[in-house]
């Protein structure tokens, strides 16, 4: 590999640390669905629940697969905060954006969520909306999912480009 | 090393298939990406729409058809992806492609399982459950590592053309 400049080092090393909070978010949003599938195949709302804020949010802690879905949800749309803070700091603006796009998303499916309980309470119980929620939230999971995997491939074409272009004090590929 | 030859970065995994042909595989893997958005669309209306929790699905559902059509074409061009980079010395590409297949191959037997057993949450078995659990999880566990070995293949297109620019 070509001897890399100062600059470019630190650089590199910042994309670096990118491509590990990567690899975490990356984990966390597969733990998301996994999480995700478990409340959709072992979850029902029971008909204890009442459609107000504190008997939706006590759910979060009282079922178990709900509760590791709603962290791994948390923690995985958190991850794009340091990731956007490293992008600033290399001034990569399109992960800068596509991090943002996709934390918004992800908020969307946090309304989406407690709906979709709040609508399957037995005191609302309202099958449509209901639906409409959960496919909202599935659907901004993607959403975000996409937007995330976008920003890598920028992350990865500057990385090629501090390596073999910008750093190369000769032609890299001078023998 | 003979004059006017290209020294390639060693510690890149760039294979032996050409600029050419891992365009084409790019272009392959962009598609596969497309089929995992259908696959997961088909497959979240099916979950939400048709089996809602209660209602159960057969085997010969339109819906249910393409969706399996889908993810037969998925695991075509993950297995393609895979023997390229088996084929042409990209270690990389070849194993999350490989895992990318092992983790369909699992999803099928799962959804097949979901299938054959009532193809219902409410109304069948636990069984029924794992099936339709397994299948989730390990589809969307495909679809990371396929991308893992798309990111492989593009990091190669990208380390060749600044190589072969800067020469």
């Amino acid at each position: 590999m070509a001897n890399l400049s100062d600059e470019s080092e630190v650089l590199s090393r910042k994309l670096h640390n990118i491509f590990r909070l990567l690899y975490l978010q990356f984990a966390f949003y597969w733990a998301t669905i996994a999480a995700g599938m478990f409340v959709n195949y072992y979850y029902a709302v029971p008909a204890t629940v009442t459609p107000d804020v504190g008997s939706i949010f006590q759910q979060f802690i009282s079922s178990v697969p709900l509760f590791a879905h709603v962290s791994f949800a948390v923690l995985s749309s958190g991850m794009s905060i340091p990731v956007i803070i490293l992008a600033r700091r290399v001034a990569l603006k399109q992960v800068v954006w596509l991090h943002a796009g996709a934390i918004t998303c992800r908020m969307v499916g946090f309304v989406a969520g407690p709906l979709f309980i709040y609508y399957s309470t037995s005191a609302v119980s309202d099958p449509f909306a209901s639906n409409i929620s959960t496919f909202v939230m599935a659907s901004v999971f993607l959403m975000a999912v996409i937007l995330s995997f976008m920003s890598r491939i920028f992350i990865v074409r500057e990385d090629v480009r501090i390596k073999y272009v910008m750093a190369s004090p000769y032609p890299v590929g001078v023998p | 090393m003979a004059a006017g030859a290209i020294a390639w970065p060693k510690d890149e995994e760039l294979g032996s298939l050409g600029l050419k042909g891992l365009r084409m595989t790019l272009s392959l893997c962009y598609a596969n990406f497309l089929l995992y958005l259908v696959l997961y669309i088909t497959g979240m209306y099916i979950n939400i729409y048709i089996t809602s929790g209660v209602s159960t699905i057969s085997i010969g559902n339109t819906l249910n058809v393409f969706h399996m059509l889908i993810g037969t074409l998925n695991f075509a061009i993950c297995f393609i992806v895979m023997t390229v980079g088996f084929l042409y010395g990209m270690r990389r590409v070849a194993i999350f492609s490989l895992g990318a297949v092992a983790s369909i191959i699992v999803a099928t037997i799962g959804g097949l399982l979901f299938l054959s057993l009532g193809g219902g949450r409410a109304t069948s078995s636990s069984l029924t459950l794992v099936g339709g659990w397994t299948m989730s999880a390990l589809f969307m566990l495909a679809l990371f590592l396929s991308y893992y070995a798309t990111l492989k293949v593009m990091r190669a297109i990208r380390v060749i053309e600044a190589v072969s620019r800067a020469r």
